[in-house]
């Protein structure tokens, strides 16, 4: 269920209490991935966690006050950061609290990120326990060579045992992430790893290509010379490479980077990508907001937002009113990650004004460049466009 | 007021010799602004570029009331002047103004040879001149040494040089009272009729145009009819007025005075730098010497990155060129640019300048050509023609012969840099006439050089391999025939005729390979590969290509991320703006001055 289609019923309903998707973010982890520029805290103990669950309480009180969550969530996606991380009690207390604020019972979708290094059987079990029927596992790669470079916890055996035991505890729902572009990568060696990714029957693929983002250790490495990623062609290769492979098996390449088996689409990511909305907590979540419609951003900063949320107030470090013009750029934006793509007609009744009037020129344009393609009313990107996102996606901005 | 008690004088300074802040020490001295209204350094450099800049362009008049110690008062007039080689117009506008001028050295750096060229200019304008040896508090200070320098070489008599600091106030008592001393006060007839020279104007949204003047014989007053002497265009006299340093109204302005009139101009071109205003119903019978019309030495052209900015670029051109007589301009349309404006200027800080105020002030978005020498081609026909276009060269059978402007330069530097000046002087293509010595650790050098060598980072140049301490001055000579062709550049194998540029013979190989490789690094990459070639004639001499994009993709956007990838790719495109289309290509500003810069390759 999406916003965009919301059924008369809930049309008629305050929109403000319409279901929206839910987002917590636990920024924790074991230890920090030389690549990720996530807000996330490595090795904290016991202590730093409960005081993280009662924070994420006082601040969830904020939005139960705002009548934000009357209507319920349709999706809970539990993020990080490593929630597995966290004592496997304190894991529940948390998983347990949120999971109340779903509706639609055991169709509404509850994906917990995992990481293999922090997955045991009972953690699991938990998890079910609590109602969670999604489960995201971070892969990354099949070679232990890679995950010592990349400064991950965990080695290819533990992943393969994480999996097992996730599949034993009943989840048939899962994702697999996996990175791309790294250094020295031959096609072959990518060829392999997505067929070892086949293997698992995963319901669910995330790629995702390396990039040295600033502030990382991989940065500070790169600066000094020591290291690189691969170069562009060969990152063009892989992604066309994974395109046939996982198509070919049976998965739908839906967003730009993510592919599902029918039916196995992440909806909570879906709902963003149609541009709808929801509430995000924790240290560096951010939300987005009916009525008027206000994208926000939490404070990054752990103790920040301890404190703020213990005293009383938001943890907002920034917030954004998002008119109907930039609302309008920011659903082009999205939706042209999407293979669905834009619907003219769905996009006239959203928003008064036709498809054509609002960016007539620049699809013409891209349509022209065999960026897009028609498919009957909807304007959907081509695997070149997604190839080179970057470059035209400002112009509709 | 009695002319015996008004004194015009102008400052002739090199760049960073004190100029402005002397000035300022002048001005409150005199009382003319207190210490605390000094609260922005340089109160004459009113424009903000030639704060951030440190460097006068456009001069100001101010007018000083100032009550000497013997209880008389007295009116000074203080003419500010641009210091910079490409502004000697500007100088000897200001100089037919007054009745003397400071010459401001610094006493550790000598004379420059722009601050010489000035003084010639000011002795040709039988300006009484008193040097002033400024910066005296710095450790490395050498004032007899400059003093002798000074006599030397100008033959100026300096027995009575003031010595200064301009930074501490030392000296600017005996300044007040030199200026009071030893400049004549202005001869001109009170009664006869209305002389009064126009050396600048500018334009204000209420009054119309100002006219900036120096009155020689008679008086102007609110009500007054004037007209101008060279259309004979008559208009009364709304205001008169003075700056101190801001406009105030005065009663009238009597002769010797200087000050403003507005009298409801409304087209900025009849109020011409150089015209004599006189009484509209007495005028005088002959006009005041005029200048010579500004010869503008580089032309480039000016387009707007956004079509439909055309009028608005042309009011913008209008409205400058009331405050700048120098630029000229006249529309042209280029195949890849579209619609603009060929723009002449004095040389390339007034282009950069022009530009950057066009840009600030007016609020537009710019592309500007990279600047061209005017050429005199000598066709097949026998007629010459100028072309200050290289696009508009004629086909090469048309061509008998292609001259060039040269010019006289006039370098000084410390002795131990002749080496390094006459090898850059070498390169490009200068003829050395003769060298003499200052003093025995300073020379001056005489070179004949190609205009258009000297307008392409000459200067930066000659700075870099002297240190900084070498200074240039130049003026028109004469066309000379030189070998010169027309390299053509191909982008996407379309020839940019923005980016033609002639060059000599000779250098077409090295310059063609350069451009080339710079223009790969500046144009961005597109969706395709975009060949980039350099050709004279049809014969391509260098290629390069722009790689397409073949992955860009941010791969992650979820919840967290979508207003900070949002605004990612919002500065990616603020970027873009600079950026004109020519055919399916995007190409940026810089690209259109590459030319300028091949030498930061080596």
């Amino acid at each position: 269920m999406s916003v965009q289609k919301a059924s008369p019923a809930e049309q008629a309903r305050p929109k403000h209490v319409r279901p929206m998707g839910l987002y917590i973010h636990i920024p924790f982890c074991m230890s920090r991935c030389y690549y990720c520029d996530f807000v996330s805290t490595a090795g904290l103990s016991r202590s730093w966690q409960t005081r993280y669950r009662d924070a994420l309480r006082k601040e969830l009180a904020f939005y139960i006050s705002g009548g934000y969550t009357d209507a319920g969530f349709d999706t809970l996606y539990i993020g990080g950061g490593t929630p597995t991380y966290l004592d496997g009690d304190l894991l529940e207390g948390i998983v347990t609290d949120f999971a109340a604020l779903l509706r639609g019972g055991d169709d509404a979708e509850f994906t917990v990120e995992a990481n293999p290094g922090t997955l045991t059987v009972q953690k699991l079990a938990a998890l079910r326990r609590a109602g969670c029927n999604r489960l995201s596992i971070g892969a990354q790669s099949f070679d232990d060579r890679y995950l010592v470079w990349l400064g991950r916890s965990h080695d290819a055996a533990a992943f393969r045992q994480a999996w097992e035991w996730a599949r034993e505890a009943g989840f048939t729902n899962m994702n697999l992430d996996l990175l791309y572009g790294l250094p020295d990568q031959f096609m072959a060696h990518w060829e392999r790893t997505l067929r070892e990714a086949l293997a698992y029957q995963p319901e669910h693929i995330s790629l995702y290509q390396l990039n040295i983002e600033p502030g990382t250790r991989l940065a500070q490495l790169a600066d000094a010379g020591q290291t690189c990623v691969a170069d562009e062609e060969n990152c063009r290769g892989q992604y066309l490479l994974a395109h046939r492979m996982l198509t070919d098996a049976g998965y739908d390449h839906y967003e730009i980077s993510n592919y599902a088996k029918a039916g196995r689409e992440s909806r909570h990511n879906l709902q963003c990508w149609r541009n709808g909305f929801y509430l995000g907590l924790g240290a560096g979540a951010a939300g987005y907001l009916p009525e008027p419609r206000l994208r926000y951003g939490n404070t990054g900063d752990l103790e920040r937002y301890l404190a703020d949320t213990e005293k009383g107030s938001k943890p907002v470090a920034e917030q954004e009113r998002i008119d109907a013009r930039l609302a309008m750029a920011e659903e082009m934006m999205l939706a042209f990650r999407l293979r669905e793509g834009v619907d003219a007609g769905g996009f006239h009744a959203r928003w008064g004004m036709e498809l054509e009037e609002a960016f007539g020129d620049a699809l013409q344009k891209h349509l022209a460049a065999g960026l897009l393609e028609k498919a009957r009313e909807s304007l959907q990107p081509t695997l070149e466009g997604w190839l080179t996102y970057n470059v035209w996606i400002p112009e509709y901005l | 007021m009695n002319q015996e008690n008004i004194r015009n004088f102008c400052i002739i300074a090199h760049i960073d010799h004190g100029k402005s802040t002397l000035a300022d020490r002048i001005l409150e001295y005199t009382g003319t602004l207190s210490a605390r209204e000094m609260t922005t350094k340089q109160v004459l450099d009113q424009m903000d570029l030639e704060k951030e800049r440190g460097i006068t362009i456009k001069l100001t008049a101010v007018r000083m009331q100032y009550e000497a110690p013997d209880g008389e008062i007295y009116l000074l007039n203080l003419i500010d002047t641009p210091g910079h080689v490409d502004f000697s117009y500007e100088v000897s506008r200001s100089l037919a103004a007054c009745e003397g001028a400071l010459l401001v050295v610094d006493a550790t750096q000598g004379i420059e040879a722009q601050t010489l060229a000035n003084v010639y200019l000011a002795l040709e304008h039988d300006l009484e001149i008193i040097p002033v040896i400024n910066k005296i508090d710095l450790p490395s200070a050498d004032p007899e040494g400059v003093i002798k320098e000074i006599e030397e070489v100008i033959g100026l008599d300096c027995s009575q040089a003031i010595l200064t600091s301009a930074k501490d106030g030392t000296g600017i008592p005996e300044v007040v009272q030199g200026v009071i001393d030893r400049i004549p006060c202005p001869k001109g007839d009170a009664q006869a009729p209305l002389k009064a020279l126009i050396f600048d104007s500018s334009f204000d949204a209420y009054r119309g145009a100002l006219s900036y003047i120096r009155i020689f014989d008679g008086s102007v007053a609110k009500g007054d009819m004037i007209q101008m002497m060279s259309s004979g265009k008559k208009y009364e006299v709304i205001e008169t007025g003075a700056f101190m340093p801001g406009p105030k109204l005065v009663d009238s302005l009597e002769a010797g005075m200087v000050g403003y009139v507005a009298a409801s101009i409304k087209n900025v071109k009849d109020t011409r730098v150089g015209d004599t205003i006189t009484g509209g119903d007495k005028p005088a019978e002959t006009p005041l010497p005029g200048y010579r019309s500004a010869t503008p030495m580089v032309y480039c052209g000016i387009y707007p990155v956004e079509a439909n900015d055309y009028d608005k670029l042309r009011d913008a051109l209008d409205k400058l060129q009331l405050n700048d007589a120098a630029l000229l301009y006249e529309p042209e349309t280029s195949v890849a640019l579209g619609f603009g404006y060929r723009c002449g200027f004095l040389g390339l800080l007034h282009l950069d300048i022009v530009h950057e105020r066009l840009e600030r002030e007016y609020d537009l978005s710019l592309i500007t050509t990279a600047p061209s020498v005017v050429y005199e081609i000598l066709q097949t026909d026998r007629k010459v023609i100028l072309i200050d276009n290289p696009a508009k060269i004629p086909p090469v059978q048309k061509i008998e012969e292609i001259r060039e402007p040269f010019v006289a330069a006039s370098i000084m530097a410390p002795s131990d840099y002749i080496g390094a000046v006459m090898e850059l002087c070498r390169d490009r293509r200068g003829s050395f006439i003769n060298m003499d010595y200052m003093t025995p650790s300073r020379v001056h050098l005489h070179y004949d050089l190609p205009l258009a060598e000297i307008i392409y980072d000459f200067f930066d140049e000659l700075k870099s391999r002297t240190k900084g301490y070498a200074s240039l001055d130049y003026e028109l000579k004469e066309y000379r025939a030189s070998e010169l062709i027309k390299l053509d550049i191909l982008v996407n194998g379309e020839a940019v005729d923005a980016l033609s540029v002639i060059v000599h013979r000779d250098k077409a190989q090295a310059r063609g390979r350069k451009l080339v490789v710079r223009l790969r690094s500046l144009i961005p990459r597109q969706m395709f590969e975009v060949p980039v070639q350099a050709a004279i004639g049809t014969k391509v001499i260098a290629r390069e290509s722009v790689k397409a994009f073949r992955k860009n993709v941010i791969d992650k956007c979820y919840g967290g991320d979508v207003t900070r990838k949002r605004k990612l790719l919002e500065k990616q495109k603020e970027g873009k703006k600079r950026m004109k289309m020519v055919g399916s290509v995007e190409i940026p500003q810089e690209a259109f001055m590459a030319v300028l810069s091949l030498d930061d390759e080596d």
